[in-house]
């Protein structure tokens, strides 16, 4: 008789094996005595497990070392990590051309740029900055939660992830789709009378453009001068941004200084130092632009969003006008065809000189410095954040119920959590800027730039729901009693953040610890995995 | 502790007697942390489950049948909360998707039990070798060689059938001991 199958001798070394087949494995085991020796080996393997597995003093020691050291071992672990992170960008910069180190994110200017935009952003609370890019932005991350959503759907990990690599290739895809070509140097030109009938890559110190580019231009370096035509969209990190002749799609500018004498066709979106807009000059879209020092003497034909230091108009704007800055100076001829809307610190900052026209309304809004608390408004508009706060965190509850298995009940976790949020919150931004610099990874730079700006937001719920828990002492994340800790969390929370005089220290805190939470949840379950 | 012992403190518990239920806790904990620490996987979420389950463990006492014996009925609410933790991270999902009822019988792999001198190296390693098991196999291998639970106990706590239990447990098994030989292969 054919010998019995091993699932049948694990189950009868185990004692499960149902009496039929008891009887057949004895039967047989008579004859057998190959078989025999299995079963034997079985039944000890099984003593074996089982001693280990109960083997309580050795579990004891275990359990303790990982206990006291893990924390802090953790924070450590972090710190170095972030350091290493650090030491490789700044090597990285180093090795870059010359032109672009001024992108090195520690180079005071570039850190200004991006911190006084990125804090603006983070202020206005998601305000409407950006329109289109920010527009593209969250087509991109829907996208990502689409495709995250469908994963969750089916938890078939290696279909989803197919899923995901396509529709990041179709995003990816979504760059114009001419020839590129790529140049890198000290200095290139496109002399007068060359046409380049593909889009322009190029990294290197200056870069003039006097003949005509078909395609886009991408660009990172020291100097850009366009003294001819590109027909595409311009994309720039540089030093200087120059523009004398036309520039037929949109300009993206990432850069120090930003002058266009020429003609903008489409629309100019621009993180930079300082803005000119010369007499001569003229943008046929909108200009949105935050930066320190705005000077538009040309003109503008639709609306210009500024987030300026100092906003000095003398030319023309053919919409409205919005301007959120420190100082606001309008002197003849301005014009502003529509509303202009002042956002400032006192009604002495806003000057409008005599001479100057404005077609629609013109109202200055003065942030009261003062005493923001004992307006009505304001408690308003906190009630209707934290109810938004709350309704988000219950979606991203229902989507993804595992991020909120974080909890901070003990110092060494609440530091675990800090030392892996500041992590998140250093790497995205320079791994971003480093990609966009890569020029083919600039769609996937933009995108973990969005998603990680969205994290920001998300983060201050992930520490609200762990506060809201812990102090509920409610440890299992289930629906029905997930709604009220949530709710606890995040009135302590905007109360906290909102406390005078201490409220804009504690408001990056509670965001660097969410982040860690956030990260090292989501990513347990993908680690844990992998232990297959 | 013996029996008796085990039996009076348990008594003292359930009259609300605050001291009851630390010793409880001093004597209990590390079996209860071991199960938890096999079942999810990790240290810390072991932990992290032990608080609950001994935070909820005064009002469970209510439901606790003095016929049974106190560490087993302990031990099982123990892996109720686990499966129900493992149950909400979603990898009880997985536990039964792989499984269809009548599948072929698997493969014999070579059989190389673990007939080698019991030593505490070797324990250490069969547990590190448990805990990087997934979790659909770690599972009921916690429940059954640590926990001493009959198949249709397992079956019981894991929401499977009988027949999936065998499988999970003689696949883990196979796991097991390919992971242990390749820890055993010298590295090059």
């Amino acid at each position: 008789m054919k010998c019995p199958s091993e699932l049948v001798y694990s189950m009868y070394a185990d004692g499960e094996a149902s009496p039929e087949e008891v009887r057949q494995v004895e039967e047989h085991l008579a004859a057998c005595a190959r078989c025999r020796s299995l079963v034997q080996a079985l039944q000890q393997e099984n003593r074996l497990l089982r001693e280990a597995l109960q083997a309580a003093e050795e579990l004891d020691l275990e359990a303790q070392r990982h206990g006291v050291a893990g924390p802090l071992l953790g924070f450590l672990g972090m710190l170095g990590v972030t350091t290493a992170a650090v030491m490789t960008v700044t090597w990285v910069a180093s090795v870059f051309p010359s032109g672009a180190g001024w992108l090195n994110p520690f180079h005071r200017i570039a850190w200004f740029n991006w911190s006084f935009s990125s804090v603006l952003y983070l202020v206005m609370d998601g305000g409407n900055m950006l329109n289109s890019l920010v527009t593209a932005l969250a087509f991109f991350m829907l996208a990502v939660v689409v495709a995250s959503g469908l994963y969750w759907l089916f938890k078939k990990h290696s279909a989803s992830m197919a899923l995901l690599a396509a529709l990041l290739l179709v995003i990816c895809e979504a760059q114009p789709a001419s020839a590129v070509e790529t140049r890198k140097g000290q200095l290139v030109t496109i002399p007068a009378g060359e046409t380049l009938n593909d889009t322009l890559m190029w990294g290197g110190d200056t870069l003039e453009i006097d003949g005509t580019v078909t395609g886009n231009v991408i660009a990172g370096g020291n100097s850009v001068v366009i003294r001819g035509t590109v027909k595409g969209d311009v994309i720039g990190g540089c030093h200087t941004l120059e523009i004398d002749g036309t520039v037929e799609g949109s300009v993206f500018a990432f850069c120090q200084a930003l002058t266009l004498r020429g003609r903008i066709g489409g629309s100019a979106y621009a993180w930079v130092q300082a803005v000119r807009v010369e007499p001569g000059g003229r943008i046929e879209g909108d200009l949105v632009e935050g930066s320190g020092v705005l000077a538009i003497d040309g003109a503008v034909a639709r609306d210009v969003k500024a987030f300026a230091g100092e906003v000095e108009v003398q030319g023309s704007i053919g919409r409205d006008l919005t301007a959120q800055s420190g100082h606001i100076r309008l002197t003849a001829p301005a014009h502003i065809g529509g509303n202009f809307t002042a956002h400032v610190g006192h009604t002495r900052d806003v000057l409008v000189a005599p001479g100057v026209t404005i077609g629609g309304k013109s109202q200055t809004l003065v942030s009261v410095e003062s005493n923001p608390y004992a307006r009505p408004k304001f408690y308003f508009w906190q009630a209707v954040r934290l109810a938004a706060s709350f309704v988000t965190g219950v979606v991203l509850f229902v989507l993804f119920p595992s991020l909120f298995g974080g909890r901070l009940e003990t110092a060494g976790r609440v530091l675990k959590a800090a030392g892996t949020g500041f992590l998140v919150l250093v790497v995205p931004p320079i791994a971003a800027l480093v990609l966009g610099i890569t020029l083919v990874g600039l769609p996937v730079g933009l995108m973990m730039l969005g998603a990680w700006i969205v994290a920001l937001y998300l983060a201050k719920i992930l520490v609200a729901a762990a506060i809201g828990r812990g102090l509920l002492h409610l440890h299992e994340p289930r629906l029905g009693s997930f709604a009220l800790p949530l709710l606890l969390g995040l009135v302590i929370v905007t109360v906290a953040v909102n406390l005078p005089y201490i409220g804009w220290l504690i408001a990056p805190l509670v965001v660097l610890v969410g982040l860690g939470l956030g990260f090292r949840e989501g990513t347990r379950h993908w680690r844990e995995r992998t232990a297959v | 502790m013996d029996e008796a012992s085990i039996a009076a403190l348990v008594q003292r518990a359930r009259a609300n007697d605050p001291d009851a239920y630390a010793e409880i806790y001093r004597q209990f904990r590390p079996r209860v942390l071991g199960l938890c620490r096999y079942m999810l996987g990790s240290v810390e979420e072991a932990e992290d489950a032990v608080g609950d389950i001994f935070a909820r463990l005064p009002k469970a006492m209510k439901s606790y049948d003095l016929a049974l014996p106190f560490s087993r009925w302990l031990l099982s609410v123990a892996s109720h909360h686990c499966v129900d933790v493992l149950r909400k991270r979603g990898s009880m999902q997985r536990l039964v998707e792989p499984m269809e009822e009548g599948a072929p019988e698997p493969v014999a792999s070579a059989p190389s039990p673990l007939d080698e001198v019991v030593a505490r190296e070797q324990r250490k390693r069969v547990r590190e070798a448990l805990m990087s098991l997934r979790e659909s196999y770690r599972a009921p291998l916690a429940l059954r060689y640590y926990n001493d639970l009959s198949y249709d106990e397992i079956a019981g706590q894991l929401g499977l059938t009988r027949s999936q239990v065998a499988i999970l447990i003689f696949r883990g098994k196979q796991e097991l001991r390919r992971k242990l030989a390749s820890l055993r292969e010298p590295k090059p």
